[in-house]
């Protein structure tokens, strides 16, 4: 099993701060930060994946037969998830860890936190190992950018007076 | 839509943003291109797991799931005395959003009771856009 899966946000705060041609505060990055874990929470829960920075959003690789079979008969199963469905949920820890992991002046990290109470294993490990095996989440598409943009400028920028946003989708 | 030929390309594109900016508030907010509520929810959709999982409430129609198809509205063109804004040809946003302007979702026959007509904007308040772009401008 790979070690830990974490993403530095550095490169989508560098795009950011291009877009609105001004420099975001520590508060304003973690903010954002915050709401890119939400975002990447929300679409996972909802069966989406992205493989790259600012890559398009596609669907989680379908779950094989026999693991299907295995969630048919696992008491503990999330309400957030059913037997067929691909959205990285089995009892939910992993997702539900995410968080904005550190915070500092060059540097961002989010990622899945803390250990699991059904394994000795740390949910980041558990990511590392989900996408190991084709289902990598742990990303920004082009459209989760523009949204967090957004809710970046309506939050720390005065729409009305604001920096023109030169960010396109490729 | 059509817009005063005196614009610039640079007012016409921050007309443009502004005009998205106004379409996804005002979609947020639950309601149409003419002001109006948007029709409810059906009871199956809000009682999907998607639904839940995405973190809506019944009565909150925003037309916000994931938030990609209010997320990739764009400048698709624009020209002395006009710009363009949609979705790219082709993609999962564009057929999502004409689902909900025509009402189908899915189904072929389009329903006007069903249509949740967000992608326009009402003359008065793009008057008011263009008006503040002519501001900036000076």
């Amino acid at each position: 099993m790979a070690s830990e899966a974490q993403k530095s946000l550095a490169d989508f705060f560098d795009r950011l701060e291009k877009a609105v041609k001004s420099t975001a505060s520590a508060q304003a990055k973690k903010f954002v930060a915050q709401k890119a874990v939400e975002i990447i929470r929300r679409r996972t829960l909802l069966g989406g994946s992205v493989s790259e920075f600012l890559g398009r959003r596609g669907k989680l690789k379908a779950l094989s037969p026999r693991y299907r079979e295995f969630r048919t008969n696992f008491d503990l199963l999330s309400n957030k998830t059913t037997p067929n469905k691909s959205n990285l949920t089995l009892t939910g820890q992993m997702l539900d860890s995410l968080r904005v992991k550190s915070v500092r002046a060059d540097e961002i990290i989010i990622g899945p936190t803390g250990s699991r109470n059904d394994s000795d294993l740390t949910n980041a490990q558990v990511a590392a190992f989900v996408e190991e095996q084709g289902r990598p989440f742990l990303n920004l598409s082009d459209l989760e950018f523009k949204q967090l943009l957004r809710i970046y400028r309506q939050q720390f920028t005065d729409l009305l007076k604001r920096a023109r946003v030169s960010y396109r989708p490729r | 839509m059509r817009i005063p030929k005196s614009l610039t390309k640079r007012e016409r594109i921050e007309l443009a943003d502004l005009v998205i900016e106004h379409i996804v508030d005002r979609t947020q907010r639950g309601r149409d291109k003419d002001g109006r509520a948007f029709p409810r929810y059906s009871k199956e959709y809000a009682e999907s797991l998607d639904f839940k999982n995405a973190g809506k409430s019944k009565g909150d129609v925003n037309l916000t799931m994931s938030g990609d198809m209010l997320a990739a509205i764009q400048v698709l063109d624009d020209a002395p005395g006009k710009i363009r804004i949609g979705f790219e040809r082709g993609s999962d946003e564009n057929a999502r959003a004409d689902g909900n302007i025509r009402g189908t979702y899915g189904s072929d026959t389009p329903s006007r009771k069903k249509a949740r007509d967000f992608l326009g904007i009402k003359p008065e308040v793009l008057s008011k856009l263009i008006e503040r772009v002519k501001k900036d401008g000076e």
